[in-house]
Formats: structure tokens, sequence, C-alpha cells
């Protein structure tokens, strides 16, 4: 690598940084976030900490009855029904999600195993807030989140490839984090060892993303060759079927022999047992009517849930989703991104990893501000400065708000899952807003504040669901509540780095300037020595 | 058993690291002497030392996970790996006094 | 970041580093080009690969789901590293004409061998 090439990246990969570095952040926050979605869920939705079922569920009788409820009530003017849609209980989901879709609106629901129908969460949750702001911000309309999300991607894999180029002491830096050293030294070791060492996963992490959303980002052939019709492309890529309705009545057949006939099928196949993940059926009660049966990939990498079509009144195999092979690696690389597969190790290290990101990122973002600071940049310097707080402790703050908000916002308030959001945004431009006006004032930006605070809405959050919930660590362990244990111990541990970060924040202030903290599960960067300095 | 070999394969992943480690200056100096840079003599055993433990987890990790899983695991067993190396020497450094200490251990 | 060199010389005149390493070359005019070069500039090259890429691979026999699916991992791969070289090539016309270029003719590339095809 020759020094005009390192020198040439330098200012891309500083300013990509720069200017993308915070959204980056909260991408790969709630990108870690999401590793633990069912489990955050659980902690969000008390009424779903439930055991899971013994025993396969049936769907004809504990979904069915449901399913025709609520079809019932939705499609009472006479509406069509479109489809039915069952996602089976699993070890982590241990529900049954319902949805009916009619030609009137669609209408779902959550049930446990035996039957019982749960109330509305009255959250959105992990999977309906944190995890969709991970992918694309919450932008829905025309695409437009994840457009931004994949160009903030892009330019993560081009700033890994470009940090590794300006590396110039790669190998001989492989194992180095000089802690005692000046406070930029000591930034740059420790970016340097987040880019260096987790390179392969955040490559693998970013790259794997933009694929999962490619055809939407990236409809080159699909605008040539099927005319831009994404959902046309869809189901010719993944092997879907589909038939319209006939329009004569017709009865459905019983489900779960087709169930049983799925999980044989794949059982013969695979030599294993095999979890079914979804039944759905389209067209029910119509002549056209057929049910599509795909499976849990807990084993397997890959997201392709290999779909079986049955007709929902003879009972005949109508068709399986088989992708070709490049669909296939596709659906594989996804599923590097997303471990549905069982496997615990796994799943924290990718949490960890995660969140080595934001370290990567931030330390990154406060190295660019400790060198900028010695020359005065003025409002630039200020808003990085600002951005950077509000997009690390910020956004904690801003979860950790909403995870009380939603233990003590009041059950029966109207559009209670909306209180929630509005408590996150609220907090996070709160933050914002704090960081600009303290740093009008101070050098730093509020870290210390912020971190006090993490610490305290933790451990606020752990206490609020033990009080709230009853659901305290000696009960969660007896009931088997892993999840719940698994959130509350995540809180703890926030709440000591937090604090810990606090109280070396303030002890550096008098010798030198503190380098700045990050936390959540992670380390906080010591104020500088000034002996060595 | 399977968690056995899983920390098997975590813990042949970070002696590697350690192998590698010990194999550049700047370590080999703090750890085991402040006189003489890692010789060649030292240097090609500890690399291949390292490369074998390296082959073990990762044979390790795929009977254990099957090829892609255990693929995944391998590579991230090797940054964790990693991760707690750099820990270590960063935590010994610190530890200046007791550093004499440290050399004669590794020795 | 520990040898900050001085930016490429995009403006003829030798000019001292002003701010150290991380600083782009040239006035602001010359920053917006080069990061619309980055940014719409490789979406359009790398576009003009999908689809190119997409109707060729159909035409030679692949089935079109899998062609397109193909050749955006393709181009999704050269992406950053063609971004990074618009950023830090020498000549920022000359990267505006690279990428064109190449946009433009894969793409009526693409037009004219689906039309041939069709």
């Amino acid at each position: 690598m020759s020094k005009a090439l390192r020198a040439a990246l330098l200012w891309p990969h500083t300013w990509m940084g720069v200017t993308l570095g915070g959204l980056l952040i909260v991408i790969f926050f709630m990108g870690s976030l999401t590793v633990f979605m069912p489990e955050i869920d659980r902690w969000m939705m008390p009424a779903t900490r439930v055991a899971m079922p013994g025993a396969p569920v049936s769907v004809d009788a504990i979904a069915r009855p449901l399913l025709e409820q609520l079809t019932a009530q939705r499609a009472a003017g006479g509406a069509t029904v479109r489809d039915w849609l069952v996602e089976m209980p699993d070890a982590r989901t241990p529900v049954l999600q319902l949805r009916v879709r009619t030609s009137a609106g669609g209408a779902g629901m959550m049930a446990t195993a035996d039957g019982r129908r749960l109330p509305p969460p009255g959250t959105l949750g992990a999977s309906s807030f944190f995890y969709p702001l991970h992918y694309c911000l919450l932008l829905r309309p025309g695409f437009i989140g994840y457009w931004i999300v994949a160009l903030a991607a892009v330019a993560m894999m081009a700033g890994l490839v470009s940090g590794v180029v300006i590396h110039a002491r790669i190998f001989q830096d492989f194992f180095t984090f000089r802690l005692r050293a000046h406070p930029q030294r000591s930034l740059l070791d420790l970016h340097n060892l987040m880019g260096v060492l987790a390179l392969p996963f955040h490559l693998m992490i970013t790259f794997s993303g933009i694929v999962i959303v490619l055809p939407v980002v990236f409809p080159a052939g699909t605008t040539l060759l099927y005319a831009g019709d994404m959902n046309r492309f869809y189901a010719e890529a993944v092997g879907n079927y589909d038939r319209p309705a006939v329009g004569a009545a017709a009865p459905l057949l019983p489900l779960d022999p087709l169930v049983d006939r799925a999980r044989r099928l794949w059982a013969a196949e695979t030599g294993r047992d095999v979890a079914v993940a979804q039944v759905g059926v389209v067209h029910p009660g119509d002549a056209g009517a057929y049910v599509r049966i795909t499976r849990l990939n807990d084993d397997r990498v890959t997201l392709h849930n290999d779909p079986l079509y049955f007709d929902g009144v003879t009972g005949t195999l109508l068709a399986r989703g088989r992708p070709g092979p490049v669909v296939g690696a596709q659906r594989f690389i996804a599923g590097l991104h997303e471990v549905h597969f069982d496997h615990w190790t796994l799943r924290w290290l990718y949490f960890l990893q995660g969140l080595g990101g934001c370290v990567l990122i931030a330390t990154g973002l406060l190295y660019w501000l400790e060198k900028r600071r010695v020359r005065h940049d003025g409002r630039g310097w200020r808003a990085v400065a600002a951005t950077a707080c509000a997009t690390t402790t910020g956004v904690v703050l801003a979860t950790l708000a909403m995870m009380v908000a939603n233990r003590l916002l009041p059950a029966a308030l109207p559009s209670r899952e909306l209180a929630e959001v509005a408590v996150f945004f609220g907090v996070w431009i709160g933050t914002a807003a704090h960081a600009d006006l303290h740093l009008r004032r101070h050098p730093d930006p509020p870290w210390r504040a912020h971190a006090g605070l993490v610490g305290g809405l933790a451990l606020v959050a752990m206490a609020a669901n033990w009080i709230t919930t009853g659901d305290h660590p000696i009960h969660a362990w007896a009931e088997g509540h892993g999840a719940v244990l698994g959130v509350d111990g995540a809180l703890a541990v926030t709440a000591l780095v937090a604090f810990f970060a606090a109280w070396r924040l303030e002890g550096g202030r008098a010798k030198a300037r503190p380098g700045g903290a990050r936390s959540g599960q992670t380390l906080a960067i010591t104020p500088m020595e000034a002996k060595n300095g | 058993m399977a968690d056995t070999q899983q920390l098997g394969v975590f813990l042949l992943a970070t002696s590697g690291m350690a192998m590698t480690a010990l194999g550049l200056d700047r370590h080999w100096l703090d750890l085991v002497g402040r006189r003489r840079a890692v010789s060649h003599r030292h240097a090609f055993p500890l690399r291949l030392a390292a490369v074998a433990c390296w082959a073990g987890a990762l044979i390790l990790a795929i009977t254990n996970d099957g090829t892609a899983i255990g693929v995944i695991l391998w590579i991230t067993a090797l940054t964790t790996g990693a991760f707690a190396v750099a820990l270590s020497l960063t935590l010994l450094s610190l530890r200046k006094p007791r550093r004499r200490h440290a050399a004669k251990e590794v020795r | 970041m520990t040898t900050p060199a001085s930016p490429p010389a995009s403006s003829r005149r030798p000019r001292p580093p002003r701010r150290g390493g991380g600083a782009p070359p040239g006035g602001r005019l010359h920053v917006l080009a080069r990061v619309l070069a980055a940014i719409v500039g490789t979406y359009a090259l790398a576009w003009g690969f999908g689809a190119l890429g997409a109707v060729a691979g159909t035409w030679l026999g692949m089935a079109p789901a899998e062609a397109t699916t193909l050749f955006a991992l393709l181009a999704l791969s050269a992406m950053p590293g063609i971004a990074l070289w618009a950023l830090a090539a020498g000549r920022v016309m000359r990267v505006w004409a690279v990428l064109a270029l190449g946009a433009l003719v894969q793409i009526a590339l693409a037009y004219l061998v689906r039309g041939a095809g069709a």
C-alpha cells in the first residue's frame, strides 16, 4: 500500500465517518438489540411470558377458531377474506401470532398455545420498533429509509476498506491498545483494534445487511426484466405459488394433517425433526383455497423457509418454493445477517460485535473531535460533537426511557404504543438539545451526565419490571423466564458500566480533559493519565 | 459435550492468537525480555503452532456445528480470541512493576 | 493519521496542507463534485452493470431472477471500491467521465440486448 494511496483515502474515510457516523451508530445499536428481539419483546409484553407448549400446537383446534373469530369481526360487512396466517410458537416466541387480511383491511392478535386470546400488547416492542428503526429508520413511504440505510451501509463498507488501507501498521499494531497514552493515541488504538479484529464481522454484517434489501435498493435487473415489478421478481426468485380465488364456496380441509405431511416430508429429506414456522391459508372457504406451510430455520443459516403449497380443498401438493442457486446464496447471506439459527454463543457474540461496531464508529468520531479541537472549528465541530453524543449515550437513553415508559404507562392509556414512541423520540431530541446547549458553555459533550442518567434509567427500568410484573430474578428463574432474566441482566450490566464510566469521567476532569465514554455493555474510554502525555 | 467442544474452539483460537502476539516484536519485548527481539528461531515455531491451533479450532467447530455455522463460529472465535489477547496485553502493560514476574511465567 | 500527507494536487497551485490528514482536497465545489460522483456516479455505473449482467445472463440461458440477483450481488461488491476510487482518484473530471460513460454504455447495451432477445 503506497503512501500516496493512504493519503488519498484518508479524507474519504474521515468524511464518511463524520457525516454518516452518527446514523451508522444508531443502525448498529438497533441492530444489536434486534439480535435479542424476541427476548426484548417478552420483556416489553409481559402477557407473552408464557411457557412453551410441550407438544406441537394443533392448528385446527387452537388457531382456526380464533382465525374465524377475527375474520367474522373484520369481514362482517360482506368483505371477502384474502388470507389467514398463523405464526406457530417457538422456544423464543412461545405464543401464536394470528393475522387475517380481508378486502376491508387486516386484523391480528396473539394467543397462547392453549387458545387463550391475549389482549393487545399496547407496545410496538422490539419487533415493531427497534427492528424497523434498524433497517429503515421507520421511514417506509417510498422505501426512503431503506435507501438511506443502504447508502450508509455502502459507506460503512467503503470506510472499512479504506480504513484497512490507511492503517499503516496493521500487523505490528494488531493487538495494541495503549490505554495510558495520550487520549488521541488511545482512541485511535481502540478504533483500529475494533476495526481490524472484528473486520470479518463488520464486513459480513454490512454486506449481508444490504443483500437483504438488495431488490429494493438496487432494482437494475428488475427494471429491465420485470418492468420494475418487484413482487413478480420476488415470486419468481423464491418460487412462490399463487392462484386466484374461484368465487365458489368450498369447505377448507382440516389443516393438521397437511402440517403432518409437511413435517414428514422435511423429516425424510433432512433426517431430523423440523418444526413448522408458519401455516397460511389463501382464499379460505373458496374452491381455489390453498395452504402454505413453511419450516423453522433453527438448524441452518439460510432464510429460505422451504414453503410447501397444498390445495386447500383436495389436499394435493401443488408446488414447492425452490430458489435457484444464486437466489439460494442470497437467502444464505441474508441468514448470516439475521442469526435465526439456534446458537446462543453466536447470538451473544453478534450482539457484542454489533456494539463493537458502535464503539468503532464512536471512537472514530471522538478521535476526529479530539484532533480538531485544537483548531477551534466552531459550529461544525460542535454539531459533530452534539451528534456524537446524541447518537451514543443519547440513543441509549432514549431506548431505556422507552423501556421505562413501557413498564410505567397505564395499560388503559389510549394509543399506548404511540405514547411509548413519543417518549423515545422526546428523550432522544432532549439529549441532542442538551448536548448542544452544554457544548455552548463547556468544551466537552455532557458525557458524565449522560452516563449517570443511563445508569439510573437502566436501574429504574429493571426495578419497574420487577414491581409491575412481579418477575424479579428469583421469580423469573423459577418460572423459566430466561428472556426476562437476560434483559434484566443486560440492564444491570449497562447500569454498572455507565456508573463506572461516570465515576472515571469525574475523576479525570480535574486532571485532564476526558476522552469520552460509551455506555451499553462496552468499555469506557478512560481519561488520559497525564503522566504519560 | 457440545459445550465442551465450543469451549475448545474458543480456547484454541485464543491460544493461536496469543502465540501470534508473541511472534510480534513489541509484545515479545514486553513479555519475554527487553533485550532481544523475537528471533527466527522462535518466530517460526510460534507461527506454526498458531496455525495448528487455528486448524484444530476449525475442525472442532465444524464437527460441532456443521460446516456453515461452524465456519461462522470459528471466525467469531478468532475475533474473540484476538480481543482477549489484546485486553490481556493491555492489562499486563498497566502493571509495570509486575512485568518481571509476568515474564517469568511466560518463560 | 500519524503521517498527514498533503492532499492530491487537484488544484494546480501547491498549497500547504492546511488541516493535515483528513481534509478534502480543493474547494467546496470540488468536494461536492467528488461526493456526487461517489454516490450518484457509483450507483449509476453499478446499476448499468447489474442491468447489463441480468439481461446478458438471461440471454445466455440463466433464469431471469437468478441473473438479476447474481449481477446485483456482484455490483454491490464492487460499489465500495468504485466509490473510494471516485473520491480518491486524481482528477474529478476524469472520474465523472469514466463513471458516466461506463454507466451510459452499459445501460444502452442492456436495452439493446433485451430488445434483441425479445
